[in-house]
């Protein structure tokens, strides 16, 4: 080797020596699914898509809790997920882990308090004024809403099965009025079993106008 | 010790070959030990990415207020609960006879807006419309988040969900200032995120956990009015394709060329 040439074989050898260094480290640091299907580790997309779920959906309610699932499905409340109110239920699902719901009152009014920003068609009341502080529960069954609406259904339970949580339907056995009766002519003008602007329930079939007070009272103001 | 040049060269080059020759192994036994992690549970083999392209609706004609959507999602997805750290939130704009725009976000939205002292102060004012905006990450086409971030930990998948890796993450936080939609936070101190991290950037994920399996966002299911639409553009009947049929869209800050991919319904010039 002459003169010339050795001191670019040694400048070679060491540039040799850096890549291969470089592409070592570069091995160890750089992670392996990096570059998989773009820029970024690639093992990560599944990392997100493994994660477990917290809400199942309305289907899988429907199961074990067919008749109250059937009365919800009918009503006007359908567009609102059992989880909504009954909390995430996947826990409950895979362990039976007890759902509570929260303070009834406070869980109606966050939609149907009456707000200025609300859209005007959705439903929504003065609470204080429509009821006082009676609870929504009272009237209004939540699987259900419209007073009179369709009647809870009941559930009995297999033998041996763990008892099935229903809808005992509203909790006042006689809904109080919720509106002043001075100036209204009589009641069936409005409420009646059939064809009624508020109808009522089946159970109220042939009952004359003079009885309504004995069981309804007006709510206290 | 006395070194000439030429020894200390040689004795470079010849150290630096035995390094590199003895960390061949090493090197192949560290990148095996991280092969070996154990797989995630569920593998979506019967699941294409490439067969799906994700958008989302959000109907502010609908939208009630009642902050379902922000419980959901915190819920779903171990957010931190405070107001400050959050993935989805409802904002409430109320425009005066003036044109005097307020808007505010008391809790995130997630307690409703009913409570007395969250509406003090728009008593006596001459409202003349008020409207709820819920907002949450526009997984956007051109994502700003992605092209800031410098240790690539930031990525929008083949599906067109923008994802964060938070094992490369580095609390950089340029992220959350390249969002033009505050989409983003950081995790405090204290909170960790669904994958186990901490003082990492978070946002959301359209539920990427769901939605792979065929469930909705936590939030489009929560919602009890429908304002919240999920769906796939590559499917003609998907509930999205069906509003961008026959509903008129608007993105929010267009101007940025961001190219969001929540479309909103009913959106007023005000919002931004």
């Amino acid at each position: 080797m002459s003169k010339d040439t050795r001191h670019l074989v040694r400048a070679g050898a060491l540039l040799v020596v850096g890549v291969v260094v470089f592409l070592l480290i570069r091995q160890v640091l750089v992670p392996r699914s990096f570059g998989e299907y773009g820029y970024y580790r690639g093992e990560n997309v599944q990392e997100w898509a493994s994660l477990p779920l917290t809400f199942s959906d309305t289907s899988s309610c429907n199961q074990c809790h067919a008749p109250v699932y059937a009365q919800w499905h009918s009503s006007p409340h359908v567009a609102v997920s059992c989880e909504n109110c009954h909390g995430p239920g996947i826990a409950h699902i895979e362990t039976g882990a007890k759902l509570t719901i929260p303070e009834a009152r406070e869980l109606c009014l966050v939609c149907h308090e009456r707000l200025f920003s609300r859209p005007a068609n959705f439903p929504q009341v003065e609470s204080v004024a429509h009821a006082g502080d009676v609870e929504c529960t009272a009237c209004h069954s939540p699987h259900s809403p419209a007073i009179g609406g369709t009647p809870p259904a009941s559930q009995t339970p297999t033998a041996g099965q763990t008892p099935i949580a229903t809808d005992t339907g509203p909790t006042s056995a006689f809904p109080l009025i919720p509106h002043p009766l001075e100036g209204r002519a009589t009641c069936s003008l409005c409420h009646r079993v059939e064809a009624g602007l508020v109808p009522l329930s089946q159970s109220h079939a042939g009952r004359t106008d003079d009885i309504c007070l004995a069981c309804h009272q007006q709510r206290k103001p | 010790m006395n070194l000439s040049r030429r020894q200390f060269l040689k004795g470079g080059a010849a150290t630096l070959g035995g390094v590199a020759l003895l960390s061949s192994p090493m090197a192949y036994a560290l990148r095996n030990s991280t092969k070996t992690e154990a797989p995630p549970e569920t593998k979506l083999e019967q699941y294409d990415w490439e067969k799906h392209y994700y958008a989302f609706a959000v109907d502010t004609t609908k939208c009630i207020g009642c902050g379902k959507c922000v419980v959901a999602c915190k819920l779903e997805n171990k957010v931190p609960p405070d107001p400050e750290h959050t993935r989805t939130w409802v904002e409430r704009y109320v425009i005066t006879e003036e044109q005097e725009i307020f808007v505010d976000s008391p809790e995130a939205g997630m307690e409703g807006f009913v409570q007395p002292q969250m509406n003090l102060k728009y008593q006596g004012l001459a409202i003349s419309e008020s409207f709820f905006v819920p907002k949450l990450c526009n997984q956007c086409e051109k994502p700003p988040c992605v092209q800031v971030c410098p240790v690539a930990a930031t990525y929008a998948t083949k599906d067109g969900v923008i994802l964060v890796d938070q094992k490369r993450c580095i609390g950089c936080r340029y992220c959350i200032q390249a969002c033009p939609y505050g989409a983003r936070y950081l995790v405090p101190d204290g909170d960790v995120t669904p994958n186990g991290y901490s003082r990492v950037a978070d946002k959301c994920t359209w539920c990427y956990h769901r939605v792979v399996k065929g469930h909705p966002p936590a939030c489009v299911e929560a919602c009890p009015v429908g304002a919240r639409v999920f769906g796939d553009m590559r499917d003609p009947q998907s509930p999205v394709r069906e509003i961008l049929r026959h509903s008129r869209v608007y993105t929010l800050k267009p101007s940025l060329g961001t190219k969001p991919k929540v479309f909103y319904i009913g959106l007023h010039f005000g919002v931004v």
